[in-house]
């Protein structure tokens, strides 16, 4: 039988956000589509990674921002998780239906909710505006819930190896493209 | 405004306890007995905290529902009055002590002197500083017991659990990292506890 714990008895979990964060990364630059359980549904969500990255070493002597569009896929960006760097810094974006959030995620557990939201009513008045942000709000923290619960399946899934496998090689393959891009520059 | 505008910068807190039917009286009420004061006398330096309207801070009266309730949502802000001593005033200080010292012929403030002029001069100063107000959004899904506060630094944060403690004293905030693992059982939070961080460092 299992039981939901209260806030007092959740473990705190180290690596919990910058894991998260980089097989969040991998599964974007991989598929790119995630399916979720958005509240009471089953949804596709479509997440990418956009223009903001940042890195730290783990004794935290060594970090770096990498900003612009092609951040991700930066010879920087795969050099660095190749060394062991942690992600503890991730602008995406979430795409479901036709809503799209931009969102910064950060791998302190203590950090705030950091998003662009979609802006779907037109003027109104305050509470129409209160209801929508809300709304909004609320939707955007089920997609992160999903994500959150998709992670977890997958690190405790006997297949988690394979997984693990498939993002070294991901890592592996990112410097060497762009290792190969350089030479043809 | 940090959670109506589309750019959202917040803190979610989750809200723990049992929400009374009468929830919108007993609010009310609440909100009504920790709403922001004016202070009966300007010469004030810790901070001036309590509740306002969300459209108008200088609104401070919540009889009128329509102000703050759009059901299921209720939205206030959280008004905050500092006033702050000018950089210059200790160079003043320096030169009341000093003149002091020659009125008196006397090389140095005594303590109590010293102590005397500083209050004095502070008195002064507050009565002619205009406090500086801060109003951060607070926006509450009540049936669903979650809130988003509009401001992600500690301070108004900490000013903020501490006032909403004192508001609304049977409900309990929590913050966000044990939400997000919300749902999750602790067989398998302790499981993920086991393994280590993802290492994908290439030799």
């Amino acid at each position: 039988m299992t039981t939901t714990p209260l806030y007092e008895e959740v473990p705190v979990i180290p690596h919990f956000g910058s894991d998260l964060l980089v097989w969040l990364w991998w599964r974007a630059e991989c598929s790119g589509n995630l399916h979720l359980r958005v509240g009471e549904e089953d949804r596709e969500v479509l997440v990418w990674v956009d223009n903001r990255l940042r890195l730290l070493s783990a004794n935290e002597d060594w970090k770096a921002t990498l900003a612009g569009e092609q951040a991700p896929t930066t010879p920087e960006a795969y050099h660095a998780l190749a060394k062991g760097k942690r992600v503890v810094e991730i602008r995406v974006c979430l795409q479901t239906g036709d809503r799209q959030y931009d969102v910064t995620l950060l791998a302190d557990p203590d950090g705030p909710l950091r998003a662009k939201l979609p802006a779907l009513v037109r003027g109104g008045g305050l509470n129409e505006q209160a209801l929508e942000r809300m709304y909004l709000a609320g939707e955007l923290w089920e997609i992160l819930l999903g994500i959150v619960r998709v992670y977890i399946d997958e690190r405790l899934s006997p297949e988690w190896p394979s997984y693990l496998s498939a993002m070294r090689l991901w890592v592996r393959e990112g410097m060497a493209d762009a290792r190969v891009a350089s030479d043809d520059e | 405004m940090a959670i109506l505008k589309t750019q959202l910068a917040a803190k979610r807190y989750d809200v723990r306890g049992e929400v009374p039917s009468d929830w919108l009286t007993r609010f009310e009420q609440r909100l009504d007995a920790c709403r922001f004061t004016e202070p009966l006398s300007p010469l004030y330096k810790e901070p001036r905290i309590g509740w306002a309207s969300l459209e108008n801070w200088l609104d401070t009266d919540f009889s009128d529902r329509n102000a703050w309730v759009s059901e299921p949502i209720v939205y206030f802000t959280l008004r905050v009055d500092e006033k702050k001593l000018p950089p210059t005033f200790r160079k003043h200080l320096a030169k009341r002590q000093k003149a002091w010292c020659q009125e008196n012929n006397r090389e140095s403030c005594p303590a109590s002197i010293r102590t005397e002029l500083k209050e004095l001069l502070e008195a002064e100063m507050l009565a002619k500083v205009q406090p500086r107000t801060t109003a951060v959004e607070i926006a509450w899904n009540v049936p669903e017991g979650w809130l988003l506060f509009g401001h992600v630094s500690d301070t108004p944060n900490d000013r903020f659990r501490k006032l909403f403690r004192l508001t609304f004293q049977e409900l309990g905030l929590e913050a966000v990292p044990a939400s997000l693992l919300e749902g999750q059982s602790i067989e398998r939070l302790d499981q993920l506890l086991g393994h280590g961080p993802i290492v994908l460092e290439v030799a």
